[in-house]
C-alpha cells in the first residue's frame, strides 16, 4: 500500500522531532559540565550521576518511591471494592462507570485546587471545626506528605477503578454462587476467588498509578508546599531556578530509566488488561 | 455484603465528587473568605473584568483547538497505517510518550527548544506550545483510535476494492465513517488534555503565551481567591457540557 | 423413611410474572430425583431457592427436618453441580476440590486428614493423575466430575445438578448418564437434578417431577408418569401422544393391520428409520394417529387402507 507510507510521515517526524530527539538531548546534556552562568559544555563527566548518590538527593528518590507506593496502596484498597460494587450493580452501570471517570476529564489543576480549598489553614474544613469549637487552632492538614498522597489518590483512582472493572465485569457470576454454595462466607468469597481472579486487573492498575504518582510535580508541588519534594520538583527546579541543566537531566534520565523498567515489566506479564 | 459494598460505593463517589462541588457552592459565595455570606455572581463580574484572565483563556482555546486540529488528524492517519501493518519504532515512542513523566517531558523539550533557537530567529511562544500539545497528545490519538480499528471486520476494506473502489476512494468512504466515533473521542480527549495542562506548558510557554491552567496556577500559590473557584466552575462545567454533548452525538 | 428434602408450597416471582408458583415434593435419601420441564418452566428458580441462590416468597425448604429456607448457602448442607461446572480458574483441580472443606478443616481442627479426603473422592470419579492440571486443561466431561467431585468431598445432604449433561458433547451424554447414576449409587447421596431433557429424566432417576409453568404437574416413578399421566402435559412432555376421542395412546401402542377389528385409516405417510417405521394414518373420521411400529411387522406404503387398533390398557385418559 502506497499510502501508508504518507499516513505514517507526520507522526513520524513531530515524534522524531520532538520526543526522541529532546529525550536525547537530555541523555546528552546529562553528561556534560555546568557552565558558570547556567548552560552547559565540555568536558564530559559522569559528576552529575554521582552526585544522585548525595544522601539528600538519595533521600528524595526512596521518598518518591514511598509516596507513589502509598497512594498505589491506597489506591488499590480504594479502588477494588469500588470496581466490584459497578461490575456486580444490577443496573446503571454506565452510570456508575462514568462517574469515576468523569472526574478524570476535568482539570487535573482544578481538582488539586479544589483539595486545597478544603484543606488549607482558612479552608473549609478547618473553618468549619473552628466555628463548631472542635479545635482552637487550625490543623496543619494541607503542605505535608499525607496532603500530597491523597492529592494523588484522588487523581489517580480512575486509573485502578477502569483496568479492575474490565476484569471484574469478564468475571462468570456462577463461581461466586460455586463458592458460596462451598461453604465459603461473602468476605470469603471476595478473598479467595474474586481477589485472585482480579489480580491480572490489580496488577495493570497498579502500574498505571504507580508510574505518574513516581514522576508527579504537580500534586507535591501545590499539596505539599515545597515540604514535600518528590524527584519531579527537583528535576523542575533545576531546569528553572537553579538551573543547572546537566543535574537535572541525570535526575531525569534516572527517572525515565525507572519508569521505563517498570513499564517494559508490566508490558511483560501484560496479558489481560494490561497497558495498550 | 451486597450493602456493604453499596455504602461503601456511595462514600467513594463523595470523595470523588464532593470536592468540586464544594468548589463550586463557594464561587457564588458573596464572601472573599470561606463563610457563607449570601449567593451573588461578584467572582463571575470579576473575572470578566479581568483582562489577564481573558487572555489566559483565549490563548488556551486557540492552543486547545490548533492541538486537536493537528493531533487528531496526524494520529488518525498514523493508526490506520499501523492497523494495516505494524510500525514498530513509532509504536514504541508512542507507548514510551505516554509513561514519561510530565515533567520530564517538560524539561526535555525546552532544552530541545533552548538547543534548536542557536540556529534559528525564534522565541518560546505559542507555537512551541502547541507543538508540545500535539507531541503528547498524538499517542492518546492512536490508542483511541486503533481501539476501534481493531474491532473492525478487515474484509469490509476488501469488499469495498473488490466494488473497484480505489485505496483512497476506501479509506474515505469505507473506514473513515466507521472511525469517526473514536476520532470524535479521540479530539475531545486531546482537546482535554491540552486545555488542561499546566506541566509541560509552563515549561514551553513564552512571555505572550500564559494560559489558563498556568494563571490558575500562580492564583492558587498566591492564596485563596473566589475567583478561582469561580474559573474552575466554569472550566468544569464547560468540559462537562462538552462531554454531555459528545456523548449525545455518539449515540445519535 | 424421612424425606431429607421437602420442599412445601414454594413460591418465587420476578418483576413481571411468577417463576414458582406453590411447589410442594420431598426426596428421599439415597434417591435421584429428577425435576423436568420445558425451559423457563421454574425448574431452576426451584432448585436455586433450595441451594439458598434465592430466597422463596412463599413456602418452606426443609432439610432433615430443619428448616432451611432463609439461611444463606453457605449455611446449608447442599451442594450444587452448576451448569457451566464453575470451576476457578486460578485454582488447579486439586485447589477446587479442597476449597470448600478449608472451611470444614478449621472448625474441626487438625483432625481431618484433607488429602486422605481429596485423593479419595478425586479417584472416585478417575481424576487423580489430573490432580495439579488446571480448569482450562481439561475437557468437558473431566470438568464435569471435578465439580461433582469438588461438591460431593463435602458430604452433602442433596447434591443439586442443575442440566448437568448441557455442556456435553452430544455423543458423550449418554456414556455419562449412566456413569452418573453408578456414583450416584456408590455413594448414596440424595441427587436432585434439573433437566429439560425428558429421556434423560426417565433413564436416570428414581422418580421424576414434571414442572410446567411454576407449577408441578405430577410426582411419580418413570413407569407411572409415562403410562399413567394425569394430565396431557405430562402425557406429551414425556413422549407423543395421539388424542383421539379425548383419549390417548402413545404411538408404539397403536397396532396396524390390513383387516379385522378397529378403526378404519388410510395411511398418509411411512416413515422407514432403520429398525422401525413411523406410520401416519389417517382415520375416516379425520383424525390423524402416528403408529411407531417393528420395521418387520408392517409393509405398509402412503395411500393402503388398514384397520387401526390398540388395547384399552394402553389408554391414556388424562384427569385434566
Amino acid at each position: 500500500m502506497v499510502m501508508r507510507k504518507w499516513f505514517l510521515l507526520p507522526a513520524r517526524a513531530v515524534m522524531a522531532a520532538l520526543f526522541v530527539a529532546p529525550m536525547a538531548i537530555v541523555a546528552a546534556y546529562s553528561l556534560l559540565t555546568r557552565g558558570a552562568y547556567g548552560g552547559q559544555g565540555a568536558p564530559w563527566t559522569l559528576e552529575n550521576y554521582a552526585r544522585l548518590l548525595d544522601p539528600l538527593y538519595a533521600g528524595i528518590a526512596v521518598k518518591s518511591f514511598w509516596i507513589a507506593g502509598v497512594s498505589t496502596a491506597v489506591c488499590l484498597a480504594m479502588g477494588f471494592p469500588l470496581a466490584l460494587f459497578i461490575a456486580r450493580a444490577r443496573s446503571r452501570k454506565a452510570l456508575w462507570l462514568g462517574l469515576v471517570t468523569l472526574p478524570f476529564w476535568t482539570s487535573f489543576l482544578v481538582r488539586t485546587y479544589a483539595w486545597m480549598f478544603l484543606l488549607r489553614d482558612t479552608g473549609l474544613v478547618n473553618t468549619l471545626l473552628l466555628g463548631l469549637g472542635v479545635i482552637r487552632e487550625p490543623l496543619p492538614l494541607l503542605y505535608n506528605d499525607s496532603a500530597v498522597v491523597l492529592g494523588l489518590v484522588y487523581g489517580y483512582l480512575p486509573f485502578m477503578v477502569l483496568p479492575v472493572y474490565a476484569v471484574l465485569e469478564k468475571m462468570d457470576g456462577a463461581l461466586l454462587e460455586a463458592a458460596g454454595d462451598l461453604g465459603a462466607r461473602p468476605w470469603e468469597v471476595v478473598w479467595r476467588v474474586v481477589l485472585p481472579l482480579a489480580k491480572p486487573g490489580l496488577a495493570a492498575g497498579g502500574v498505571l498509578v504507580f508510574i505518574p504518582c513516581l514522576g508527579a510535580y504537580l500534586t507535591p508541588d501545590l499539596m505539599g508546599g515545597g515540604k514535600s519534594i518528590l524527584i519531579g520538583n527537583v528535576i523542575q527546579n533545576q531546569f528553572t531556578t537553579a538551573r543547572d541543566w546537566p543535574f537535572g537531566a541525570a535526575l531525569s534520565v534516572v527517572l525515565m530509566a525507572m519508569v521505563m523498567a517498570l513499564a517494559w515489566v508490566a508490558r511483560r506479564r501484560g496479558g489481560e488488561g494490561g497497558l495498550p | 455484603m451486597r450493602r456493604g459494598l453499596a455504602v461503601y460505593a456511595a462514600l467513594a463517589y463523595l470523595f470523588l465528587h464532593a470536592p468540586l462541588l464544594i468548589l463550586a457552592a463557594f464561587s457564588f459565595n458573596t464572601s472573599k473568605y470561606t463563610v457563607w455570606e449570601g449567593a451573588s455572581l461578584v467572582w463571575y463580574r470579576a473575572l470578566w473584568e479581568d483582562g489577564r484572565l481573558l487572555e489566559a483563556a483565549w490563548n488556551s482555546v486557540l492552543i486547545g483547538c490548533a492541538a486537536t486540529v493537528l493531533a487528531t488528524a496526524m494520529g488518525t492517519l498514523a493508526a490506520y497505517a499501523m492497523w494495516k501493518r505494524g510500525a514498530r519504532w513509532l509504536e514504541g515512542a508512542f507507548f514510551l510518550s505516554l509513561v514519561t513523566p510530565e515533567v520530564v517531558m517538560g524539561v526535555a523539550l525546552l532544552a530541545f527548544y533552548q538547543w534548536v533557537f542557536h540556529f534559528l530567529d525564534v522565541r518560546l511562544g505559542m507555537h512551541t506550545v502547541i507543538a508540545a500539545h500535539v507531541m503528547f497528545s498524538l499517542a492518546y490519538v492512536v490508542v483511541v483510535v486503533m481501539a476501534r480499528l481493531r474491532t473492525m471486520d478487515r474484509s469490509l476494506e476488501e469488499a469495498a476494492l473488490d466494488l473497484g473502489a480505489t485505496e483512497a476512494e476506501t479509506f474515505w468512504r469505507v473506514t473513515l465513517p466507521r472511525m469517526a466515533p473514536a476520532i470524535g473521542t479521540a479530539a475531545l480527549l486531546v482537546f482535554a488534555i491540552s486545555f488542561d495542562d499546566y506541566v509541560i506548558t509552563s515549561l514551553v510557554a513564552g512571555v505572550d503565551s500564559e494560559t489558563l491552567p498556568m494563571l490558575i496556577y500562580t492564583m492558587a500559590r498566591r492564596g485563596v481567591s473566589p475567583a478561582v473557584n469561580a474559573i474552575s466552575t466554569i472550566i468544569t462545567v464547560a468540559v462537562g457540557v462538552m462531554i454531555l454533548m459528545a456523548e449525545r452525538w455518539r449515540r445519535a | 423413611m424421612a424425606a431429607v428434602l421437602e420442599v412445601e408450597g414454594a413460591v418465587k416471582g420476578f418483576p413481571g410474572h411468577r417463576a414458582v408458583d406453590g411447589v410442594t415434593f420431598s426426596v428421599e435419601p439415597g434417591q435421584l430425583f429428577a425435576l423436568v420441564g420445558p425451559s423457563g418452566c421454574g425448574k431452576t428458580t426451584t432448585l436455586r431457592m433450595i441451594a439458598g441462590f434465592e430466597t422463596p416468597d412463599e413456602g418452606e425448604i426443609r432439610l432433615r427436618g430443619e428448616p432451611i429456607t432463609r439461611l444463606p448457602p453457605y449455611a446449608r448442607r447442599v451442594n450444587t453441580v452448576f451448569q457451566n461446572y464453575a470451576l476457578f480458574p486460578h485454582l488447579t483441580v486439586r485447589g477446587n476440590v479442597e476449597f470448600g472443606l478449608r472451611r470444614e478443616r478449621r472448625r474441626s481442627g487438625a483432625a481431618l486428614d484433607m488429602r486422605a479426603r481429596v485423593d479419595a473422592v478425586l479417584n472416585m470419579v478417575r481424576m487423580a493423575e489430573k490432580a495439579d492440571r488446571r480448569p482450562e486443561q481439561l475437557s468437558g466431561g473431566e470438568k464435569q466430575r471435578v465439580a461433582l467431585a469438588r461438591s460431593l468431598v463435602l458430604e452433602p445432604d442433596v447434591l443439586l445438578l442443575d442440566e448437568p449433561l448441557s455442556a456435553l458433547d452430544p455423543n458423550l451424554r449418554k456414556q455419562v448418564r449412566g456413569e452418573l447414576k453408578a456414583l450416584q449409587r456408590r455413594t448414596g447421596v440424595a441427587f436432585l437434578m434439573v433437566t429439560h431433557d425428558q429421556e434423560e429424566a426417565l433413564s436416570m432417576a428414581d422418580r421424576v417431577a414434571v414442572m410446567n409453568a411454576g407449577r408441578l404437574e405430577q410426582t411419580g416413578s418413570p413407569r407411572e408418569l409415562y403410562e399413567r399421566p394425569r394430565t396431557r402435559f405430562v402425557a406429551g412432555f414425556l413422549g407423543p401422544v395421539n388424542w383421539v376421542d379425548g383419549v390417548g395412546v402413545r404411538p408404539e401402542a397403536v397396532r396396524l393391520a390390513g383387516e379385522g377389528d378397529g378403526r378404519e385409516g388410510l395411511v398418509r405417510s411411512a416413515a422407514y428409520l432403520g429398525n422401525r417405521v413411523m406410520v401416519e394414518v389417517e382415520l375416516n373420521g379425520g383424525e390423524r394417529v402416528v403408529s411407531e411400529v417393528r420395521a418387520g411387522d408392517c409393509m405398509c406404503a402412503a395411500g393402503d387402507r388398514v384397520r387401526v387398533s390398540w388395547r384399552a390398557a394402553d389408554e391414556i385418559r388424562p384427569e385434566s
